[in-house]
């Protein structure tokens, strides 16, 4: 860490060098996502250079230990930061081990981090796995410069883990350290093997992964020279990506996609300016964090590992479609259900899952019918997916329909087309044409269609399509409330390990959201924004607390049944009420007229004209005592306020009717004036039960 | 129709800011405006000239002028330039410790209240009122996309002139002083943008303008002819626009594998979509496209809508509606004539200039003119009886500002303080829109207003929808002549005393034609078969046409007899009555 420009003084540093050699914007905008992570530091007196990974000896006057560096980035209070994880040699915990074997130089990794200072750092050391521990002799030349790391523990030294690959581990680490730290922490904190096991599972899935990538490498890189973690890291990149993905007819990768600008890179952190920095106070930070944290769990963009409550739909999608990519040949599936029950990311899960299991066998390529401006815009997609070239709409279709007809073996590849009935043509070409294809016999054409309604092939296709649609159909029924309570308790479960549930989520609470959405829609989504939004309004309430009352709460916050009754009235309550209570007496009138209008005619349309009659003879009719008094109070006379000094229509009455169009309180159909037609865009109940409580109105409600 | 027009020129004088560097051809109408303004300025100095003379009643009459000018010029007395003036004036100012009537206080200080009051009544944006909680609402949105990078979606609803674009403006320059350049605000306006296409082509624009100006240029072709490597986001073909904005921004779409590679974008970007409901009413593409990316993450985006459209929500698409967060910040106007009287008098006050050390008298006499708002506002006055007024007929705060100007500008050396001048509370009832009377009382030859009746008693007697010209002179020709028979018969019994002068001769029928022309431009009768919008067109169009089927065509008369009998004096009750 150097608080300051000064104190860096001696040091220097650099981004990966390597980067700048391939400027195309393509890489360049993956490149950035890394910057901060590919930040290596240089000291000038002995050229030691540190970058995130690296294993180093750390002195100052009280003591002298190890740890390795996982982040290094420009800090907001300081102007560079290094943090460190520490390790505890063998001899620290002798009475701890329980038997288990250990080396001499051997260390344990704690998920305890610390900001290091720079002038602290004493020199780099060199760790590595049990393999290569053995096969180096220790000596008194390297006894002080090679360490093996096999286990993980806690600070006091508890908990010790089994044992890892130290190189599998590292690179997981120079991946994304913040996953690495969390997983070690998660390792450590849970003593279980069982959940050792799942927790560790992003470790074994990696090693699965990386087998698959040895299989398929001769056909996937030609450069030998790249170690296997390189290849692993650049797999991982790519899998399922279609911007990185090599396509089977080879084309100069720069014509594949157009340019387009990359965003400066700001780091995150240099955003958060004051927010972070004004509260210092050690007891408001934590829990702001965990509200933070909170807020984004339970965001329906925060990343899940599993899907809860789709496991039958998900094990139907898998199994066909890994039939078919198996088989190589073409299919259809159609896919329905109302908006927000997981449609397509159970899709995506599902690729998602058969990538890593079968690396890049099959290619994939989503079309959403709401994300194009035209039905055929789709074709040209798919056309650029598979020849990695530009075409017009027109010249696609026949390239593509030759293309699947021949009978050249090709690679599956896996179409999700979204919203389907946005790519409805009116003759329906476009959606026969993909739904044709996969009927070829070496099409190898796998279409996912998803659309909103059940009966959409029925409703709106044609017979020939829907035929060719095949039986294979799937539906996601909206969930039903413990199915939502789950979706959201499955969010919340990470982050009440991380708090020891110091921000809890009423079980309450959340039923009652889970119960008022699946009543109406069963859409996810909606359930989530109310418990998001709820706990923003907890948060708010809790940063009004005063200190005294935030002790009182003994560290432990809960977002209780009334915060999402506020939540859900926020986005449910009736805007025309709250309108019509803030409306003004001519507006009332205007509004009554026309309810007097539909009375007496017994239809909903009426002339403009016989509701202007209608008021004025309203107005001859009634005395309105109650504004004539409060009037006449201001000196004001009644007929003079109605009218503005005119006779035959209300003050501003054009300005009222203009206004209750532009609200959509009343449609108006027609331009003719007195005979236009008027028709209320409400239910005359919402009207009559706020003027029924107007008392200024008492004469003409009845 | 006209509303219509100063409410596009309203609109684009919001959007002027951020479309500095735009194409569009919002350009003219700027400049248009700035020539006015100019112009106005040389009326402003030469009436300033003017007043030294003690003419008062030219200076009604200047004042009048000036009105008439503010109307279209809009804002016109606001910054730079005065604010000089302000600095060279003060030490001129004399010394007064209390506000004394007698003494006359100087044009300067008067004329810096003036300025300052009156760009407070003519300044477009609403000043924000009781909408506190609303401000930190909208704040805190904005706030947590930018220091979250979460996304969120918000809906502003309420009728016009309640302060919502004003208060998203607030905000926004707020954010702007304590992020520079930490994010990216893109505004669109349905008024604009009238499809989704068009949105998209705007959105893109705005981005590159916004990436040009982040990476430190000022315009894109300073960029483009900057030796920096750069591509725009929009792109010739409207298709490769929006695939290139969702590759920027929706990330997620191209399936990542795991959630440290999705970062796209990690600039914050605050959408504000004005009149909402334009980008409701199609496919709604834009708006799935939008509220998708707030929705799954990819980048921190947060969309706010703003309409005043009450059924917006009830309008979304369904997979629109799931995506959208659903929340509702809804603004009301006034409830009670408390608060809406509070509300007029923030826009009315006037305060005391922090900068060129205003001296006492200088204090005193704003004092003074402060006091005498509030008691022209709380106690029985002609204002107070306007502001009751428009409270009971529309509470639209603009009608009471625009209701001010006069009063205010009234304000002279002679008066310096609002007194109940009736000259002023004349000026205003100009103010008002043209109405039926008007137009008829007004604009019409007694002619005119006898084919009118004769119209009208066509619709009524022989129940007609519509009447065209030939029914209409036969009823006039039979109405005369009955007019001229009573007139002989009178004549042979005995002297009119009355004296009536209007001769009973009837006309003859090209002549009649004409006034049925005036009767049709002034919308009194309307074309059945085109709407209203159109008229103007269909008369061209007729003009070529030959008389006789011009004067078979059915027009629908836009007035009843009953309306005219109560619009007209009792000089027409005979042709009414009869």
């Amino acid at each position: 860490m150097a608080s300051t420009a000064r104190q860096f003084k001696g040091w220097q540093y650099y981004f990966d060098v390597e980067s700048q050699n391939q400027d195309t914007p393509r890489r360049r905008s993956r490149r950035n996502d890394t910057l901060n992570d590919s930040l290596t530091l240089k000291r000038n007196s002995d050229g030691l250079e540190i970058e995130i990974g690296t294993v180093i000896e750390v002195q100052n006057s009280k003591f002298r230990d190890f740890a390795l560096i996982h982040d290094i980035s420009f800090g907001t209070d300081v102007y560079l930061e290094v943090r460190a994880m520490w390790f505890l040699r063998a001899t620290d915990l002798s009475s701890r081990l329980e038997g288990r074997q250990v080396e001499k130089n051997e260390l344990f990794l704690t998920p305890v981090t610390d900001r290091i200072k720079l002038k602290d750092i004493l020199r780099k050391v060199k760790v590595v796995s049990k393999l290569e521990y053995d096969a180096i002799e220790i000596n008194d030349s390297n006894t002080n410069e090679l360490f093996l790391c096999r286990y993980c523990c806690d600070h006091d030294g508890s908990n010790i883990t089994d044992s890892f690959e130290w190189d599998q581990f590292h690179n997981l680490l120079k991946k994304n350290p913040e996953q690495f730290y969390h997983n070690v922490k998660n390792l450590t904190g849970s003593a279980t093997i069982k959940s050792l096991t799942s927790q560790s599972n992003l470790l074994s899935s990696g090693r699965k992964a990386r087998k698959y990538v040895e299989l398929s490498s001769e056909s996937e890189f030609e450069d030998e020279d790249e170690s296997d973690d390189e290849k692993y890291n650049r797999k991982l990149n790519k899998t399922g990506t279609p911007r990185s993905k090599r396509v089977l007819y080879s084309t100069p990768t720069s014509e594949r996609y157009y340019n387009i600008p990359s965003f400066p890179q700001v780091s995150s952190k240099k955003l958060n300016l004051e927010g972070m920095k004004d509260d210092e106070d050690e007891q408001a930070k934590p829990m702001a964090k965990l509200f933070s944290s909170a807020k984004k769990r339970l965001h329906t963009g925060a990343h899940l590992n599993t899907l809860p409550c789709r496991d039958e739909q998900f094990e139907q999608l898998y199994t066909s479609v890994e039939v078919a990519i198996e088989n190589n040949t073409g299919m259809c599936i159609y896919v329905s259900g109302t908006p927000g029950t997981g449609k397509t990311v159970t899709i995506r899960e599902v690729i998602k899952q058969l990538a890593e299991k079968h690396g890049s066998v099959f290619d994939y390529l989503e079309i959403n019918g709401l994300k194009l401006l035209t039905p055929q815009a789709a074709y040209e997609v798919l056309f650029t997916k598979i020849f990695g070239q530009r075409s017009k709409s027109g010249q696609a279709v026949g390239l593509l329909e030759e293309y699947f007809n021949s009978s050249k073996k090709k690679k599956p590849l896996v179409v999700l087309m979204d919203e389907l009935d946005q790519i409805l043509t009116k003759n329906q070409s476009v959606l026969y044409n993909f739904f044709n294809w996969p009927s070829y016999s070496s099409s190898s054409l796998i279409v996912i269609a998803v659309a909103n309604t059940m009966d959409l092939p029925e409703r709106l296709l044609t017979n020939k399509i829907s035929s060719r649609l095949g039986m294979i159909r799937l539906q996601f029924p909206g969930y039903n409330f413990s199915q939502l309570a789950e979706i959201i308790k499955h969010r919340l479960e990470s982050i009440g390990k991380l708090n020891s549930d110091k921000l809890v989520i009423n079980s309450g609470a959340i039923e009652f959201a889970s119960r008022k959405v699946a009543s109406v829609s069963g859409d996810a989504r909606r359930a989530l924004s109310i418990c998001l939004r709820a706990v923003e309004i907890a948060e708010k309430e809790f940063v009004k607390k005063t200190e005294q009352e935030k002790a009182e709460l003994g560290g432990i916050f809960t977002v209780q049944i009334a915060h999402i009754i506020k939540s859900v009235n926020e986005s449910t309550s009736s805007t025309v009420t709250s309108y019509l209570n803030c409306s003004p007496f001519h507006l009332r009138l205007f509004l009554v007229g026309v309810l007097a209008r539909i009375r007496r005619t017994g239809v909903s349309e009426n002339t403009l004209g016989s509701i202007i009659d209608e008021l004025q003879n309203m107005v001859k009719v009634n005395h309105f005592q109650k504004v004539r008094e409060s009037l006449e109070r201001e000196n004001l006379q009644f007929t003079r306020v109605i009218f503005g000094g005119l006779k035959t229509r209300m003050q501003s009455f054009d300005f009222i009717l203009q206004e209750l169009i532009e609200n959509g309180i009343i449609l108006k159909n027609g331009n003719l004036g007195r005979s236009s037609l008027i028709k209320l865009n409400i239910e005359e109940d919402e009207i009559t039960t706020v003027f029924k409580k107007d008392d200024t109105l008492k004469e003409v409600m009845y | 129709m006209k509303t219509n027009l100063v409410d596009v020129l309203e609109y684009e004088k919001d959007n002027s800011p951020s479309r500095n560097n735009d194409k569009v051809s919002t350009t003219p109408a700027l400049t248009d405006n700035s020539q006015l303004t100019k112009d106005f300025a040389g009326e402003f100095n030469s009436l300033r000239v003017d007043r030294m003379g003690d003419d008062r009643i030219s200076d009604v009459f200047k004042e009048k002028a000036k009105v008439v000018g503010n109307k279209s010029g809009v804002t016109i007395v606001t910054n730079g330039a005065n604010e000089k003036k302000k600095e060279n004036d003060s030490p001129r100012i004399s010394q007064l410790t209390a506000f004394n009537p007698e003494e006359p206080v100087p044009t300067t200080t008067i004329k810096l209240l003036k300025t300052q009051v009156l760009s407070k009544l003519r300044r477009n944006s609403q000043l924000l009122y009781g909408l506190d909680d609303h401000y930190r609402q909208v704040y805190s949105l904005c706030k947590h996309c930018l220091n979250d990078l979460q996304s969120r979606s918000l809906l502003l609803m309420g009728p016009r002139n309640t302060g919502k674009t004003s208060l998203v403006n607030q905000v926004l320059a707020q954010l702007e002083k304590e992020h520079p350049k930490g994010f990216i605000t893109i505004k669109l306006n349905g008024i604009f943008q009238t499809d989704d296409k068009k949105a998209v082509r705007e959105f893109a624009h705005q981005l590159d303008i916004k990436l040009s100006q982040l990476a430190g240029y000022d315009t894109i072709l300073d960029r483009i002819v900057s030796k920096d490597k750069f591509v725009t986001v929009e792109k010739k073909n409207i298709t490769h626009t929006l695939e290139s904005i969702l590759r920027i921004l929706d990330s997620k779409r191209l399936q990542q594998n795991s959630e440290d590679e999705i970062k796209g974008n990690n600039i914050p970007i605050i959408v504000i979509l004005e009149t909402f409901e334009v980008f409701v009413n199609q496919r709604q593409s834009f708006l799935y496209n939008l509220l998708d990316i707030t929705q799954n993450g990819s980048s921190p985006m947060s969309v706010i809508g703003i309409t005043n459209r009450l059924n917006t929500r009830e309008l979304l698409e369904k997979r629109v509606k799931s995506r959208f967060s659903q929340r509702i910040l809804q603004f009301n106007k006034a409830t009670s004539l408390e608060e809406f009287t509070s509300i007029c008098l923030v826009n009315l006050l006037a305060s005391v200039p922090k900068e060129g050390q205003p001296d006492a008298a200088t204090k005193s006499y704003f004092e003074a003119y402060n006091s005498r708002i509030q008691e022209l506002l709380t106690t029985s006055s002609p204002l107070r009886q306007k502001l009751v007024e428009i409270y009971y007929t529309t509470r639209d705060i603009v009608q009471f500002k625009l209701h001010c100007v006069p009063i205010v500008s009234q304000l002279s050396e002679l008066s310096p303080l609002p007194g109940d001048l009736d000259s002023a509370y004349n000026i205003t009832s100009l103010l008002r829109p043209m109405c039926l009377e008007d137009i008829i009382l007004k604009g019409l030859s007694e002619l005119e207003i006898q084919l009118l009746i004769s119209a009208s008693r066509v619709v009524k007697d022989q129940c007609l929808e519509n009447v065209n010209f030939n029914l209409v002179y036969e009823e006039y020709s039979k109405l005369v002549k009955k007019f001229q028979q009573e007139r002989i018969s009178q004549m042979s019994n005995f002297q009119s005393s009355t004296g009536v002068v209007a001769s009973f001769n009837v006309y003859e029928k090209f002549l009649m034609e004409k006034c049925w022309e005036t009767l049709i431009t002034k919308y009194l009768l309307l074309d059945i078969n085109v709407s209203s919008r159109n008229t103007n067109k269909s008369q061209s169009f007729m003009f070529n046409n030959n008389i006789s089927s011009r004067s078979v065509k059915f027009y629908y008369l836009n007035v009843t007899l009953e309306e005219l009998s109560e619009i007209l004096d009792r000089d027409w009750a005979k042709w009414i009555q009869y």
